[in-house]
C-alpha cells in the first residue's frame, strides 16, 4: 500500500493518522413535521405495528374506502386520502382491530401422485400432520384477500423433466396488481451466485417483513405440476390460487383496551411524525387516548368536534372530554361537501386532517436556517377549505363567542374584501386560558418544535464529559435561538430586557457530577385574533 | 322494560364495560332499542348514536330512546361512557334499559315484565337503506 500513515503507531518511526474529529455537527430539520400519525379502521394494513402510507401507495396500503353509510368509522379513510392530497408527505397509520381479528396462513400443497394441480387453502396454523409445499403469511392483512402464484422452471435430466426446487412466488391483490415477487429455492442449503442463501424464506425475509414464508420438508415442484415448465406458447406456467381470504377483521366493537393498544403502538413506532389526527372519530375513548399520546410525545393533536352537532351540542361534546392542553386543537366544521373519494354523496366531514395537511405543506418551506413559518397558523383568509360543493348546515352567529370560550375553532363561511370563503376562522388550542400564549396554535406548534430539537440535541450530548457537554449545548442553543429570532418565531420581550430569548446551561448544583440543567425562556410572536376598529368623525 | 344496565368508570366498578354489556344484552337481537338515562350532572353528547342527553338535574328529561343497529355500536357506546366516566370519576354515569321489543322471543319470555313503561319504543327495526336515508333514524329525542 502507498498510504503514508498507520492508524495505530507502535514503537517504530512513522506517522499515525487519528480519526477525523467532527466539530461541524448540529441540528437540521427533517421532514417529520410534514407527517402525521393516525389510529383508524382500515380494510388493509398491518395490525401489529404502525406503517407509513403516502400518496403513491395509499390504496395498496389502506385499500378501497367503504361507505360512511356502512359505518361512520370509515370517515378516517377519507381524511387520510384528502390529507395526503393536500400537503402531508405521508401518514403513519396504526390500524384498529379487536381481539377477534384472525390472521391465517395460506397453505400450498401438492397432491400425491399424480402431482398435478396445486391446492391452496387457508389455515390458522401450519399443518404438522401432513406434507405441504409452502405456507405464506401476508402480514398486511388485506380484508379483500390476495392471490398466490407459483412457478418452477423445467429442469431436464437425461432428456427428461425432473422436479425443481427453484420457484417464483408472486402475491397479487384481488385486482391482480402485483404486490411481491420472490425467486428462491425450496432447498434450505441453496446459495445464489454471491454465496448468499437462496432459500426462499431467507430471500423473502431480505426483501420485506410483510410476508413470512415457511417451506415444507422436502418440498419440490413435480414435473407433472401445473406450476411446472412452460405452456404450449412458451410462457411460464403459474399455478394461480383463487382470491384467498386469509384475514378476518372480526368485530369493530372497539373498546378502551383496543384504543390503548393502538395508542401504545403509535407511541413506540420508529416512524416519526409531528402531528396526530383523530380521523373524524367521535369516540371519547380514542380521543382521550390520543390526547394523552400528544402529551407523551410532545406532538400536536388536531381533532374534530362532529360538524353535525349544533353549536350548543358541540360545546357540550368538548366540555365532556375535559381537555385542558395546548397540544389538543379542536375543529368544528358544520359543512356538507362532496366526498373527495366519491364513495358517498354530500357528507359532513371533519377538517382536522385537512388543517394538518396544510400545516405539513407550510412546513415544507423553510428559511436558510431550516425554520418553517410556523408563526403563521393555518387559519384565516390564506388557508381556505377548498372542497367542492360545500353547504353550511349551521350558521353560528351569537354562538361564536361561546365556541371560542369552549376552545372550538369553527370552520365556516367568512366574507372578505375579495369575496367569501370557507376558512378555519380561529386558531385556538384546548388550553383553558384566556390570556396565556398556550391558547395559540402557532405558539404550541413552535414551542413543541423547539423542545423537540433541544431534547434531541441533549440526547446527543449525553455521555460526554460535563464541560464538553455544557459547552456544546450552549453553542447549540445560542445558534438555535438566534435562528428562531431570524425566522421571527420569537420577538423582543420587555420582561427579558428587550431580548427575545434567555437560556442557562450549567451542571446541576446538587449533582454536578452527572446532571446538567438546561433552561430557556422564549417570547414567541402571537397571532392577531381580534381587531378593534374605531372611526372618529372629525370636523 | 326487560333489563337494566348501569355503566360507569370500570376502575371504580371493577368490571369491564364490555363484559357488562355482554352479560346484560348478549342474548338480545339487534337492532336493539334502549332507553338511556344520564345520571351525571353534565350534558352528554354521543354523535355516533346521535344522542344528546340533558343532565340529571333536568330529570325526567335526562332520558332518550336510542336504537343500536348492532352489537358493535353498543359496545363502542359503552366504551365511550366508560372513558368519559374515567375522566370524570363517575361510578354510575348511565343507565341502559331495554325496551320490550328489543329482544328475541325466547329471552322476552323469560324476562320479568317490569319497568315504568312511560314511553313507547323509539323505532322499529329498519332496513339498512332506510337507516342510511334518514339521518336521525336511530333516535327519538324526548
Amino acid at each position: 500500500m502507498s498510504t503514508a500513515f498507520n492508524r495505530q503507531l507502535g514503537s517504530q518511526s512513522g506517522v499515525q493518522l487519528n480519526p477525523l474529529r467532527d466539530m461541524t455537527d448540529g441540528y437540521a430539520p427533517d421532514n417529520s413535521d410534514q407527517v402525521f400519525g393516525i389510529v383508524m379502521r382500515a380494510t388493509r394494513g398491518r395490525i401489529d405495528k404502525p406503517f407509513r402510507v403516502n400518496r403513491g401507495n395509499f390504496q395498496k396500503k389502506l385499500g378501497r374506502g367503504e361507505s360512511l353509510r356502512a359505518s361512520a368509522l370509515n370517515e378516517a379513510h377519507i381524511h387520510v386520502y384528502e390529507a395526503l392530497q393536500k400537503g402531508a408527505a405521508s401518514a403513519v397509520v396504526q390500524r384498529l382491530t379487536t381481539s377477534t381479528a384472525v390472521l391465517s396462513a395460506i397453505i400450498v400443497t401438492q397432491p400425491e401422485a399424480p402431482a398435478t394441480d396445486l391446492v391452496f387453502s387457508v389455515a390458522t396454523a401450519v399443518p404438522t400432520d401432513k406434507p405441504f409445499l409452502l405456507s405464506v403469511k401476508h402480514l398486511e392483512c388485506y380484508n379483500d384477500g390476495v392471490v398466490i402464484e407459483l412457478h418452477a422452471d423445467a429442469v431436464m435430466e437425461n432428456g427428461a423433466p425432473v422436479a425443481n426446487r427453484l420457484v417464483t412466488l408472486r402475491l397479487r391483490d384481488k385486482d391482480r396488481n402485483t404486490l411481491y415477487e420472490f425467486v428462491g429455492s425450496l432447498n434450505p442449503d441453496a446459495l445464489d451466485d454471491y454465496q448468499q442463501s437462496a432459500y426462499l424464506p431467507d430471500v423473502v425475509e431480505r426483501t420485506t417483513d410483510n410476508v413470512e414464508v415457511l417451506v415444507g420438508g422436502g418440498a419440490q415442484i413435480a414435473a407433472t405440476s401445473n406450476a411446472y415448465g412452460r405452456d404450449t406458447n412458451g410462457r411460464p406456467k403459474f399455478a394461480i390460487s383463487p382470491v384467498m381470504t386469509y384475514f378476518t377483521e372480526g368485530s369493530i366493537a372497539y373498546g378502551v383496551p383496543d384504543f390503548a393498544r393502538a395508542r401504545d403502538l403509535l407511541q413506540k413506532t420508529e416512524h416519526d411524525y409531528a402531528y396526530i389526527v383523530s380521523g373524524g372519530s367521535h369516540a371519547p375513548a380514542l380521543l382521550s387516548a390520543l390526547a394523552q399520546l400528544a402529551y407523551d410525545t410532545n406532538r400536536q393533536f388536531a381533532w374534530d368536534v362532529p360538524g353535525t352537532l349544533s353549536p350548543e351540542a358541540a360545546i357540550a361534546f368538548i366540555a365532556q372530554l375535559n381537555f385542558d392542553s395546548h397540544y389538543c386543537q379542536a375543529y368544528w366544521a358544520p359543512l356538507k361537501s362532496d366526498d373527495p373519494l366519491g364513495l358517498n354523496g354530500k357528507v359532513v366531514l371533519g377538517t382536522s386532517a385537512y388543517n394538518v395537511a396544510r400545516r405539513c405543506l407550510r412546513n415544507a418551506q423553510t428559511d436558510a436556517n431550516g425554520f418553517a413559518p410556523k408563526n403563521y397558523p393555518i387559519a384565516g383568509k390564506n388557508w381556505p377549505l377548498d372542497r367542492t360543493g360545500i353547504v353550511q348546515i349551521h350558521t353560528p352567529d351569537d354562538d361564536l363567542s361561546d365556541l371560542a370560550d369552549a376552545k372550538i375553532n369553527p370552520v365556516i363561511y367568512v366574507k372578505y374584501n375579495g369575496g367569501g370563503k370557507y376558512v378555519f376562522s380561529d386558531s385556538l388550542t384546548c388550553a383553558k386560558t384566556a390570556v396565556s400564549m398556550k391558547k395559540l396554535i402557532s405558539v404550541a406548534d413552535m414551542s413543541s418544535s423547539i423542545d423537540d430539537w433541544v431534547t434531541r440535541f441533549a440526547k446527543e450530548a449525553l455521555q460526554l464529559p460535563m464541560e464538553v457537554s455544557v459547552k456544546k449545548t450552549d453553542a447549540f442553543l445560542k445558534k438555535l435561538f438566534k435562528d428562531a429570532k431570524t425566522a421571527k418565531w420569537i420577538v423582543p420581550s420587555v420582561e427579558m430586557d428587550g431580548e427575545a430569548f434567555q437560556y442557562v446551561v450549567q451542571p446541576n448544583a446538587l449533582r454536578p457530577a452527572d446532571r446538567m440543567d438546561v433552561s430557556y425562556s422564549l417570547k414567541y410572536d402571537g397571532t392577531n385574533r381580534q381587531t378593534f376598529v374605531t372611526q372618529t368623525l372629525s370636523r | 322494560m326487560a333489563s337494566t344496565l348501569h355503566l360507569g368508570a370500570s376502575s371504580l366498578t371493577g368490571k369491564s364495560v364490555n363484559a357488562l354489556v355482554e352479560e346484560a344484552f348478549g342474548t338480545f337481537e339487534f337492532p336493539l332499542a334502549l332507553r338511556l338515562t344520564n345520571n351525571t350532572p353534565r350534558y352528554l353528547v354521543f354523535p355516533d348514536i346521535r344522542a344528546e342527553l340533558k343532565p340529571n338535574l333536568s330529570a325526567p328529561d335526562n332520558q332518550i330512546d336510542v336504537t343500536f343497529k348492532d352489537h358493535a355500536q353498543l359496545t363502542r357506546f359503552a366504551s365511550d361512557v366508560d372513558s368519559l366516566s374515567e375522566l370524570n370519576q363517575w361510578a354510575e354515569a348511565m343507565a341502559l334499559d331495554a325496551l320490550d321489543d328489543g329482544q328475541s322471543d325466547e329471552v322476552a319470555a323469560k324476562a320479568p315484565a317490569a319497568g315504568k313503561g312511560q314511553k313507547k319504543a323509539a323505532t322499529e327495526p329498519k332496513s339498512p337503506a332506510d337507516t342510511a336515508a334518514d339521518d336521525a333514524a336511530n333516535t327519538d329525542k324526548k
